[in-house]
């Protein structure tokens, strides 16, 4: 408000001072193309109706000015016609400034508005994103708690009827039987394996919630097989598994963590296995295919239904009595986490292939 | 509080260690347990068996076929009841499998004492009604 009282005063000061210097420099020098300058400043500042007002008083400063002069005209008429002439041109010049004026104001009220709707939406989205990751973490913590209750639930169980029954033997011993204390040593080795269950299920699970750190070196997938399979080979014996090993000698080296991708090799060949219970044959394959290692686990087992496939790296899902649901989605990390992937086909009655694809190590593709 | 001698249970938990237990604790006194981690069988268990089955003893959450499907399939079988072991309890799982007909829902981990007090009110006689 105080910017348009000053704009206004210092535009008719200088109405005023341009038609006292109009006056003074007789009517041969032409200056009233200088009006413009207090009706512009007069109609953008302080708005169209003073604009308007400044402009009258510029051609009234004109036509004053020229009447002091002493002009004489033929028509007594001409000067006013003149004077009425500037005064529309002044008009039309206010019209439009400040038509220009008002589309710029809102022009730059939009632009302002839909800046901070923007900026208010990329918030919004920024939160949302924010509470759906939170929501897939509780989720995730949720079912994985749960898990967690149920595997440690079905040992607790057993150990604690078996505890109980041992407190029964314990009374019933109390009369020096023997076959009682014989009774309780198979009780005890009965929980000892509950307790080494809760162990091996509260293993697997820190293991899926925080991998360490690799240590990657270029390694041998030969040499990790190789060295690796042979303490499996009891196993395999027990379960009646016959293993079947086709290496490519030339294959370059990967760039991986040895103990890991073992981790995860491993977990597919157990898969395997158990897939075969009656026994069969697991072929273990690598070759070079274009820039990548490829490694195929391959089982004659019972393969696996089309849900069962689909489900195959989701964490917690099993089909397995024993199984935390963790083996093969921990290997699918393990794998992604080197910049390779896993796959799998299966036909059901006849088998299964897990094909794993890894990076050549920087450097060693031939 | 009835006997449990000689009664014929049929006991059903994909979990190894705790179906073994259940086995033990039941079998002490006096039942004759038929232990079964696979639940796929107990189909043919409660169909073909030649052993008439008293009660019915199962996990709710196991693979391929779940307490709930043996419940409807004890549900078949009148006056045989089922009682619901599990790991996975809850308000609603419990509601649900009084529900479906259990005879009661019991969660793991479980007391011997109240796992035999469980059969021992499975297994008694009904109640006699009072004439008039």
């Amino acid at each position: 408000m105080r910017s348009k009282i000053l704009a206004t005063v210092a535009a008719i000061a200088l109405a005023i001072a341009l038609g006292v210097l109009d006056y003074l420099t007789g009517r041969e020098w032409a200056i009233s193309a200088f009006y413009l300058l207090p009706t512009c400043i007069a109609a953008w500042v302080a708005g169209r109706w003073t604009g308007f007002a400044v402009g009258a008083l510029c051609a009234s400063a004109w036509f004053i000015s020229d009447m002091l002069n002493g002009a004489t005209y033929q028509s007594p008429l001409i000067p006013i016609w003149n004077a009425i002439m500037l005064f529309v041109f002044f008009l039309v010049v206010v019209w439009l400034l400040t038509a220009f004026r008002t589309s710029h104001y809102y022009l730059e009220q939009t632009v302002e508005r839909r800046t901070a709707a923007l900026r208010a939406e990329i918030e919004e989205r920024k939160r949302l994103e924010h509470s759906k990751i939170q929501a897939e973490r509780l989720a995730l913590v949720g079912s994985m708690a749960a898990q967690v209750a149920h595997e440690i639930r079905n040992p607790l169980g057993s150990i604690s009827l078996n505890l109980d029954l041992i407190g029964g033997e314990l009374d019933a011993a109390a009369n020096a039987d023997a076959r009682s204390f014989e009774e309780c040593r198979v009780l005890l080795r009965e929980m000892r394996s509950q307790v080494v269950r809760i162990h091996q299920v509260l293993q697997e699970y820190l293991q899926f919630g925080r991998m360490p750190k690799s240590e990657r070196a270029t390694l041998s997938l030969k040499g990790l097989f190789e060295e690796k399979l042979s303490f499996l080979q009891p196993l395999l014996n027990d379960k009646h598994v016959h293993l079947r090993k086709a290496f490519d000698a030339d294959l370059p080296p990967v760039l991986g963590d040895p103990e890991q991708l073992w981790e995860a090799f491993l977990n597919v060949i157990r898969n395997a296995v158990d897939a075969m219970p009656d026994g069969g044959n697991l072929t273990v394959n690598t070759k070079k295919n274009g820039t990548k290692a490829l490694v195929s686990i391959s089982d004659d087992g019972r393969g696996m239904t089309s849900e069962e496939a689909r489900n195959l790296f989701v964490p917690f899902f099993t089909t397995k009595s024993d199984g935390t649901g963790l083996g093969l989605a921990h290997a699918q990390q393990i794998v992604n986490e080197h910049g390779g992937k896993i796959d799998c086909t299966t036909s059901l009655g006849k088998g299964s292939t897990f094909s794993i694809e890894l990076p050549f190590a920087v450097g060693c593709v031939t | 509080m009835s006997d449990l001698r000689n009664k014929s249970v049929l006991v059903v938990d994909d979990n190894q260690g705790m179906l073994r237990a259940m086995t033990r604790v039941l079998s002490k006194e006096g039942m004759r347990v038929t232990g079964v981690s696979d639940p796929t069988v107990v189909v043919s268990k409660l169909m073909e068996s030649e052993t008439r089955f008293d009660l019915v003893i199962t996990d709710l959450r196991m693979p391929m076929f779940s307490g709930r499907g043996v419940l409807a399939l004890a549900s078949a079988l009148p006056e045989l009841p089922v009682i619901i072991i599990t790991a996975f309890g809850g308000p609603d799982a419990e509601a649900q499998a009084i529900r479906l007909g259990a005879f009661a829902f019991l969660e793991k981990p479980v007391a011997a004492a109240e796992l035999i007090d469980v059969v021992k009110r499975a297994l008694a006689p009904p109640p006699l009604i009072p004439e008039g």
